[in-house]
């Protein structure tokens, strides 16, 4: 069973995604803010981390830099944001994100996308 | 005899007129406010401001924070900065000579390199020793400038001067903001067509005793220490009965030091933060206002009432009366450098309504009920106070300024109820009972203190006494009712 | 003593007393107020937290499962007998609306099919009939949000309404109905768009697929000169080639914004004469706009700019102005080194602002 993390501010679409995913098999952290989530950062690393960029505390893209940063393990990382416009999504891949996925956004294809970025690692 | 009865009945008639006029003020601010924080929450009921977090087309911002010191707290307040919700942003740390290690532990926590940067000097400020950006691409909004030691308008006109963006936001490095804070700042400049907005001001609150994580508030509290809550009280009656009120007017003449974005064309037309001045926050907007009344430009000073920046309050007497000394002092020097607006009917609002009512009523107001408490014991000794009279006054204004508390404590609980609790609601409207014997008096005496270290020419800063906001809003003329 | 007697003819100790009486009543109320709202508030806090409640776990029941499963049924029952006054309608439908905000799809299908099932449609056009423009906007954006087609021409004819938060919420739903045909109101647009509300019309239609300006050179010409500017910046995002020449001839316009929102958009469709045309409009220029000409000269400039470049890194009064004019420079001249050796070595321009660029260039 892969792990996900998956950051997000917002409870409902926490809950929404966790429940999808939950039922598509995975197992699922979730964090309201980046602070928690870089504590998870650590051993026994998630299989793939999906953040929100707008988050307390500590910002998406350092976590996205957080986990690229981690040597043991390559992580894959998926950004899912509001933020739809074309530099912001330029900074997160040159970041290292692995995928973007522009809110609104359909959870089938949330789950397709995290299936196939398992599968590419 | 004959002449001391005059005088006597010109002073009695002059504070007669005084009070009144005065209390009517604040009738009028208090009705005045409601429609403008109804008009904007109403407006606001459904905007989405996260959807505009990363827009193209929304203005650049540059969050200036001068440190002095902050060694303790600058990493965990400037990554809580960098959170914060805008594309556009850069976040300008501004080390304005500290002694202690800040810029030691700014570079090595954030990677930073120093840059070849040309600034220029378009406000004159002391000589800036480096510019400093990350090698780290996460951390590309942050600009760290270190400087020579020049005092707080010093270092906020370094952070102009190096700032590349459309708009300036001038904050406390260590207050706690909202995420959302610049989105809703950003707000008013945009909502202007045929006036230039030049400068918007949000509301301060008070941080003491709130549950705060890694610069973030967590939950909020009434302060439990007595004058943190007192000030709490102050500012809730200052930032959304009376700004509002002003701002509505169009007269508003301070924008909190603490938090306030300004469209930086017109503060370095206008010459920058003025570093003779303690009280330079209130100096930047009135100069600003002058620059457009004297350039017969358009203009508006906007300001929101969202509780969107937390800051600590002085906790003992010794801190707090040296902030009211030094507010004191600061409005007569802005007052004074700006005096021509005296009731100068081409300054319009600026010059024949906001002017003069700070003059009478936030300048003089301190002496006067100074002497007035003077002169009260004086008479007292001399046995010729009409008791009844006395008391009877004395019970009116008392009571009177509860009124004001009390409806300011309402407007708070209708508009954004911060303080849900029904015991710290009853611990607010208590301690306001406190105000007239203990709090106000010593509000008094430190301004009074303030303005007789001025005429001594005592200009410097207290230590560790850094934030700077102007003077809040003081209740009614408590003890100018002698006879 | 005596002109205390003189003085007191106006006020005597008795009416004070009696309004400090008053305002002792008034204080009385004033905290009597103060506690029915905290009751009141706190109430409401309640019965949200129960519809909150209810109403997630029906999300996530219809996110995930069946949405006619019995269970499902049983819970929208329940909900429907919360949502007894038009407060908690209100918060059921901007849980609903936050929900679906991030949603595409099956999902966002979902919750619209939920919002008509609680019945809440009724509620959001009740809003839209009011006469309090707060309402109506906030009932206009409801209907939007839950993709309530039927209501698309009532709302529509809202476009050009009086009221400032009705119109822009009127023209956000007609795109979000309509995506860029809705942009038709333009046409007929009378009053002033704002900053803010040309912002959220460019959002909104970020969010729908790309679709024809057809109308964009009316517009651009419009004798409102706020859709000219609104005109500009889609033809800046959308880098409408086709429309050059009305955008060049608003150089000529007397607003500041217009013409520097025209150099902002040329240079996005930079064609042929678009560089001659700011070198040669340059002088006359405010500072603010010959920032935003050498901005995009940087962009779209090559080595026939460099004249012009270096007489105004040269020449120009302002220091922020020489550094951007080095800075295009440097982008359009191949020989980058050699220039801004030459730059230095001359003395014309300041050794710092070469070195400032040499350094941006070095990474």
């Amino acid at each position: 069973m892969s792990k996900v993390l998956l950051i997000e501010d917002d409870t409902l679409i926490q809950k929404t995604v966790h429940l999808k995913l939950k039922k598509e098999g995975f197992e699922v952290i979730c964090c309201p803010d980046g602070k928690e989530a870089i504590e998870h950062l650590v051993s026994p690393f998630p299989d793939i981390v999906l953040t929100d960029l707008m988050l307390p505390y500590i910002s998406g893209l350092e976590i996205v830099g957080a986990v690229k940063a981690i040597k043991e393990k390559d992580i894959p990382v998926i950004v899912f944001s509001s933020m739809g416009h074309e530099h912001v999504v330029e900074e997160a891949f040159q970041l290292g994100a692995d995928d973007y996925i522009t809110k609104p956004f359909s959870l089938s294809e949330l789950t397709i996308r995290i299936k196939k970025q398992l599968k590419s690692k | 005899m004959n002449i001391i009865s005059i005088i006597l009945s010109i002073l009695t008639y002059g504070i007669f007129i005084y009070s009144v006029v005065l209390l009517l003020f604040y009738v009028f601010i208090g009705i005045y406010s409601i429609g403008e924080t109804r008009h904007y929450l109403h407006k606001n009921a459904f905007t989405d401001y996260r959807l505009l977090a990363s827009s193209p087309h929304i203005p650049s911002i540059s969050v200036i924070a001068p440190a002095y010191n902050e060694g303790a707290t600058i990493i965990e307040n400037v990554r809580s900065l960098l959170s914060l919700y805008y594309y556009n942003l850069e976040v300008i740390i501004v080390n304005d000579g500290s002694k202690d290690d800040s810029l030691d532990k700014l570079i090595e926590a954030y990677q930073l390199e120093r840059i070849q940067r040309h600034i220029s000097y378009k406000i004159p400020t002391k000589l800036i020793r480096g510019v400093y950006k990350s090698k780290n691409p996460v951390y590309r909004k942050l600009v760290v400038v270190d400087k020579e030691n020049g005092g707080k308008a010093d270092a906020l006109n370094v952070g102009v001067n190096v700032s590349g963006n459309d708009y300036i936001v001038c904050i406390d490095v260590d207050c706690i903001l909202e995420q959302d804070a610049l989105l809703k700042l950003i707000k008013p400049f945009l909502e202007e067509n045929q006036t230039r907005v030049i400068a918007t001001g949000g509301v301060i609150r008070i941080a003491n005793s709130c549950e705060i994580k890694g610069g973030r508030l967590v939950k909020v509290h009434l302060p439990k220490n007595y004058w943190a809550r007192m000030q709490s009280l102050e500012y809730i009656r200052a930032f959304i009965l009376g700004r509002m009120a002003w701002a509505r007017m169009n007269g508003l003449l301070l924008i909190s030091g603490a938090f306030g974005a300004f469209d930086k064309q017109i503060v370095i037309a206008a010459g920058g933060y003025n570093h003779n001045t303690v009280g330079e926050d209130m100096e930047l907007v009135i100069r600003m206002r002058r620059y457009m009344e004297e350039h017969k430009l358009p203009y508006k000073v906007s300001f929101i009432p969202d509780p969107l920046c937390w800051t600590e309050a002085p906790e003992n007497t010794k801190i707090f009366g040296r902030q009211r000394n030094r507010w004191a002092r600061g409005t007569i020097e802005s007052l004074r450098m700006h005096r021509v607006m005296f009731f100068n009917p081409s300054y319009h609002v600026l010059g024949m309504l906001s002017y003069p009512y700070w003059f009478f009523f936030e300048m003089m107001a301190p002496s006067i009920e100074f002497f007035g408490f003077i002169a009260f014991l004086i008479m007292a000794m001399l046995g010729v106070i009409a008791w009844s009279v006395f008391l009877s006054l004395l019970l009116f204004i008392i009571t009177f300024g509860y009124v004001y508390s009390a409806f300011a404590a309402l407007m708070e609980v209708i508009s954004y109820n911060m303080y849900h609790r029904r015991s710290d609601m009853a611990r607010l409207l208590l301690t306001a009972l406190t105000e007239p014997f203990y709090f106000h008096p010593f509000v008094v005496w430190s301004s009074v203190k303030g303005q007789y270290d001025l005429l001594r020419k005592k200009t410097t800063w207290g230590e560790m006494t850094r934030q700077g906001f102007g003077t809040a809003t003081p209740v009614a003329a408590a003890s100018t009712s002698t006879k | 003593m005596i002109q205390k007697v003189r003085f007191f003819h106006l006020i005597s100790p008795m009416h004070l007393y009696n309004a400090s009486l008053l305002f002792g009543m008034v204080i009385v109320l004033l905290v009597i107020t103060i506690y029915c709202y905290l009751w009141v508030k706190k109430r409401r806090f309640f019965s949200k937290a129960r519809i909150s409640d209810k109403l997630d776990d029906c999300i996530g029941a219809i996110l995930i499962e069946d949405a006619t499963a019995p269970e499902v049924e049983l819970l929208i029952a329940e909900i429907k007998a919360l949502l007894i006054n038009p407060l908690n309608k209100q918060f059921a439908i901007d849980l609903l609306i936050n929900t679906k905000k991030n949603l595409l799809g099956q999902a966002a299908q979902n919750i619209v099919n939920l919002y008509e099932r609680l019945d809440l449609k009724a509620e959001s056009i009740r809003k839209f009939n009011s006469l309090i423009w707060h309402q109506r906007a906030g009932g206009i954006y409801e209907l939007y949000m839950m993709n309530q087609r039927d209501m698309q021409s009532p709302i529509a004819q809202h476009t050009n309404s009086p009221n400032e938060t009705v119109r822009v919420e009127a023209q956000v739903a007609t795109l979000g109905f309509s995506g860029f045909n809705g942009l038709a109101f333009l046409n007929d647009l009378t009053y002033s768009m704002t900053e803010w509300q040309q912002i959220k019309l460019l959002e909104q239609l970020h969010l729908t697929s790309v679709g024809e300006l057809r109308d964009l050179p009316q517009w651009i010409q419009s004798s409102n000169q706020d859709v000219v500017l609104f005109a500009l910046k889609l033809a800046d995002s959308y880098q409408q080639l086709g429309v050059h020449k009305e955008v060049a001839s608003c150089m000529a316009k007397e607003s500041e914004k217009i013409r520097y929102q025209a150099i902002q958009t040329l240079g996005r469709i930079a064609g042929e004469g678009t560089r001659e045309l700011f070198r040669m409009r340059y002088d006359a220029e405010t500072r603010n706009n010959k920032m935003a000409m050498l901005k995009q000269i940087a962009v779209i400039g090559d080595v026939e700019d460099l004249p012009f470049l270096e007489r105004v890194a040269t020449q120009e009064k302002y220091e922020d102005l020489k550094i951007q004019a080095v800075r295009a420079i440097a982008t359009c001249c191949p020989e980058r080194e050699e220039i801004l050796w030459d730059l230095k070595s001359s003395g014309t321009v300041a050794e710092s602002i070469v070195q400032q660029i040499e350094f941006e260039f070095g990474k």
